[in-house]
């Protein structure tokens, strides 16, 4: 969600459950123009809130021209201070999934995973333990007598993977909001007029703010029909598992709002006819991996 | 007859005589012809100053052609032979060509085209109603009827009990406030939400006669939402709502009735010993009407505006089967729920077990608010046997506590003050043995209870007024977190409580502790606190075990079945054939 007129626009995604208390949007207008202004960034995005047990964090984004490439993401706790959050690498990513449980609020906590290995005699491998341990070192694999790998998260790597993982997963934007440009950058479409009530009915209006993963493998004759200055995403018609979302006209058909059933808690919302759209994930931060059962 | 001739004269004397008559304006005048007698203006004045005259013969033969040809016509609107011969004359004069008479009917057809007028068609755009407006409509029709006349201002003295027993509206609590402080702590809905839901259950005291109400919260479902709204019925009012699912009950129970009766029909084919070992876990009835689980009502609606449904008072075995599926609700409370374990009922019934569920685990308050009633008398305790109190009042004595204990992170200073569901299902415990034996008297079946070997050991659940500090952690992480919602301005701060064990429910606590209330937001599911493990189908039956009555074997080929029907024939034969001997051999010795 933008963070001009955050204030305003954070009313389309309260149905949801997604509110701002007065003093969160009061402390976001002003932090947000701050870090818009010292990151020199184009654009800074309210990316949401991810609840821990002690403290909850505010996530933003600031990007650059091309909004696709080079974002930052910034946590803070309090609405006041923003703290950058180191990108997340594949490393990161893989290890990050290891780590159960909530989050804890304290971004130098660490979470330990330990993998016991099994010995070629067949002993026991034992039960793979999560144990908690407040430990202020760098995450190091350490070696134990038994053969046992300790594996140890900080709290900022997880949560950096996580966002990353969101990005990737679900966030989503209507089509023709955006284009690419002959050498390849992705600007804002400017007339873009926003999409009409019966278009935004329908899954394939919205596409996957990333790199495309469908498009290729798509036939030449489906890839006839697309524009390829609007068309290079992918749309949500091909998501896997089918009705991972959750498509709904509020206000009769003044708003429609997409939210997703694989990470609970992201939201997108668009106002058919009018440039308004924008998203909002607030969550713990976890994947609903019971999907397929749930449907 | 009247004929036009094409004399400059004759023309003046129309144009004059139009004038009196006073015809039509749009016949064009006299600044569109050039020539023009300087005499005609004048003659036009006297005229006029003349007022109407008789007309003689000859002129009113000139002026009914005239009205004649000003008749408007049937096909062209706006059109009359007067304007259009006028408008071709003209032309002709202006233009003064040499081919006018050839091109007289080009210039004819020409004017007709171009003087087409779009006349207003008769079908009309419709564009039908948009999905806002019928939302709308329906909100605006909720809004009128509670609008009531601007300069009654009502008593404001909501909370005395006393006061006009007659205005159902004081029962319907203020969301107004709630939302405030909701909205101070960051959660809930918009507060317009908030005052869309409060008007729409104005519909909801004005036909049910209701005790209570409470704002319980929103259910996001794929297609549709569901706000959902508890109430409680004033004493002797409970209807059973049970009739819906006693049908489906007996029905099913009909069937396997019906199937164990087919064994006992083909008895006669049929051993003892080939029976199915199966027998259907007892039926665990619900509790009272008005008692326990169903002590609430519930009611939902889609949208608020569009009218309340009320949701069906939940069995035992509709809480059990909840807690072993996993569904997302769909928003249509008649959908059909395939699960395993098949859950019984449609989606009415599964989301009321779990907002039953939801309320049972996340109802709280301050610790204080409620106490128990030391009035209470001795048989009722013995009644509830081991679950203890299930009953508590408010204690009008409550101080209440600064805002730092209610914050306190271990969760001590917040109780429920609803009894949790027992694994069987209800809040309290029903032994199954009992309902089989009871009419033999109590007594007897008390003595079968203490020697049935096989009796199910009777369930208890924490006992009510419990810390939420007790509650079972997820994980690591506690099952409640209290938190304070405001940091930039602590010192008029409310109290937030987050469940972690339901992740959408939330209970604030103002004023010290005495104001306070839970919300519910999200999408009905519990946090398992790791993946979810669906339930196993039960192992196959197996076959009967071989004995000496009975053992399996082949069915015999067709060639030892002719082979063991001829050895058959053949000793029939023999026997026969035996017999006659026998009796030829007794009659020879006769003879």
């Amino acid at each position: 969600m933008d963070s001009e007129g955050l204030h305003l626009n954070i009313d389309y995604v309260g149905s949801s459950g997604i509110i701002l208390s007065p003093e969160q949007k009061a402390a976001l207008q002003t932090s947000l123009v701050i870090l818009k202004n010292s990151g020199k960034f184009h654009r800074v995005y309210f990316w949401g809130k991810i609840l821990g047990v002690k403290d909850d964090y505010f996530i933003a984004q600031g990007v650059g021209r091309d909004e696709m490439e080079n974002r930052k993401t910034f946590y803070s706790k309090d609405c006041v201070h923003w703290g950058l959050l180191p990108p997340a690498t594949k490393a990161m990513k893989e290890q990050s999934k290891l780590a159960k449980g909530r989050f804890t609020g304290d971004p130098s906590y660490e979470f330990e995973h330990t993998e016991q290995k099994k010995t070629e005699d067949g002993e026991e491998a034992g039960e793979e333990e999560t144990k908690t341990k407040m430990r202020f070192s760098t995450a190091t694999g350490e070696f134990k007598e038994n053969n046992e790998t300790t594996i140890t998260i900080k709290e900022e790597d997880r949560l950096s993977s996580v966002i990353a993982e969101i990005d990737e997963d679900v966030k989503i934007v209507p089509r023709s909001a955006f284009i690419k440009t002959p050498d390849g950058k992705v600007n804002g479409n400017r007339s873009f007029e926003g999409l009409s009530v019966s278009e935004s009915a329908k899954l394939c209006s919205y596409m996957h703010f990333r790199d495309p993963i469908n498009l290729e493998e798509k036939s030449l004759l489906q890839k006839a029909n697309l524009d390829k200055a609007i068309d290079f995403m992918d749309t949500l018609e091909e998501d896997i598992p089918k009705g991972s979302w959750s498509l709904q006209f509020e206000r009769g058909s003044g708003l429609v709002t997409l939210r997703s059933l694989l990470w609970l808690g992201y939201v997108f919302y668009h106002v058919p006819g009018s440039q308004l759209y924008g998203s909002c994930y607030v969550g713990n931060g976890e994947k609903n991996l019971d999907l397929p059962f749930m449907l | 007859m009247f004929v036009l001739q094409p004399s400059p004269g004759r023309i003046y004397e129309m144009k004059g005589e139009s004038r009196k008559v006073k015809g039509r304006s749009t016949v064009p005048h006299d600044e569109t012809v050039s020539e023009e007698p300087p005499s005609s203006p004048q003659r036009y004045e006297e005229e006029e100053g003349e007022g109407f005259r008789e007309l003689s013969p000859g002129e009113q033969r000139c002026v009914n052609a005239k009205l004649f040809l000003m008749r408007e016509g049937s096909e062209i609107d706006g059109q009359n032979l007067y304007n259009h011969l006028s408008a071709l004359l003209t032309k002709v004069l202006t233009e003064k060509s040499e081919e006018s008479l050839s091109r007289l009917e080009d210039a004819s057809k020409t004017f007709k085209r171009e003087k087409f007028t779009y006349k207003e068609p008769f079908i009309r755009d419709n564009p039908g109603k948009t999905p806002s407006e019928v939302l709308a409509h329906s909100q605006w029709q909720m809004m009128k009827t509670a609008c009531g006349d601007p300069k009654f201002i009502p008593n404001e003295c909501f909370d005395l009990p006393d006061e006009d027993e007659e205005d159902v509206y004081r029962l319907i609590p203020n969301l107004v406030k709630q939302a405030q402080f909701f909205e101070q702590a960051g959660v809930g809905l918009p507060r317009e939400e908030f005052i869309r839901v409060s008007i729409a259950m104005r519909e909801l005291v004005e036909s049910w006669p209701i005790e209570s109400l409470r704002f319980w919260g929103k259910i996001l479902g794929t297609r549709k939402n569901y706000y959902v709204v508890e109430a409680e019925f004033k004493d002797g009012e409970y209807e059973s709502d049970l009739s819906d699912d006693e049908g489906e009950d007996d029905k099913s129970s009909n069937d396997k009735i019906e199937d164990s009766m087919i064994f006992d029909d083909d008895s006669t084919t049929v051993t003892d010993d080939i029976k199915p070992f199966y027998k259907p876990p007892p039926r665990i009835p619900c509790e009272s009407m008005g008692t326990g689980l169903n002590k609430h009502v519930y009611f939902v609606c889609n949208e608020p505006g569009l009218p309340w449904t009320r949701l069906p008072h939940v069995s035992p075995a509709q809480i059990v089967a909840a807690r072993k599926i996993r569904r997302f609700l769909t928003g249509d409370l008649n959908e059909h729920i395939v699960s395993h374990p098949p859950f019984p009922g449609l989606e009415k019934n599964y989301l009321r077990a779990q907002v039953a569920r939801i309320s049972a685990a996340t109802t709280v308050s301050p610790i204080g608010y409620f106490r128990f009633d030391d009035n209470e008398e001795e048989e009722d305790t013995e009644e509830s046997g081991s679950n203890g109190r299930n009953t508590c009042i408010i204690d009008q004595e409550f101080e209440g506590m600064p805002l730092r204990d209610l914050c306190d992170p271990t969760g001590q200073t917040w109780c429920h003050h609803m009894q949790s569901v027992l694994p069987q299902g209800r809040n309290t415990w029903f032994n199954p043995m009992e309902g089989k034996s009871g009419e033999a008297g109590d007594e007897d079946s008390e003595e079968e209870e203490r020697n049935e070997p096989d009796e199910p050991e009777p369930e208890v659940g924490p006992p009510l007024l419990t810390p939420v500090s007790e509650d079972q952690p997820i994980l690591e992480s506690p099952a409640w977190i209290p938190r304070i919602s405001s940091r930039l301005v602590p010192e008029f701060a409310v109290a937030i409580l987050q469940s972690n064990t339901w992740p959408g429910s939330w209970s604030f606590g103002a004023d010290r502790g005495r104001y306070f209330t839970s919300l519910y937001i999200g999408w009905g599911q519990k946090n398992l606190g790791g993946a979810f493990e669906p339930e196993i189908p039960p192992d196959v039956m197996e076959e009967f075990p071989s004995g000496p009555e009975i053992t399996e074997g082949d069915d015999p080929s067709p060639e030892e079945e002719s082979a063991f029907k001829a050895a058959l024939a053949d000793k029939e034969f023999d026997a026969e054939f035996g017999e006659d001997q026998a009796e030829e051999e007794t009659s020879d010795v006769d003879d």
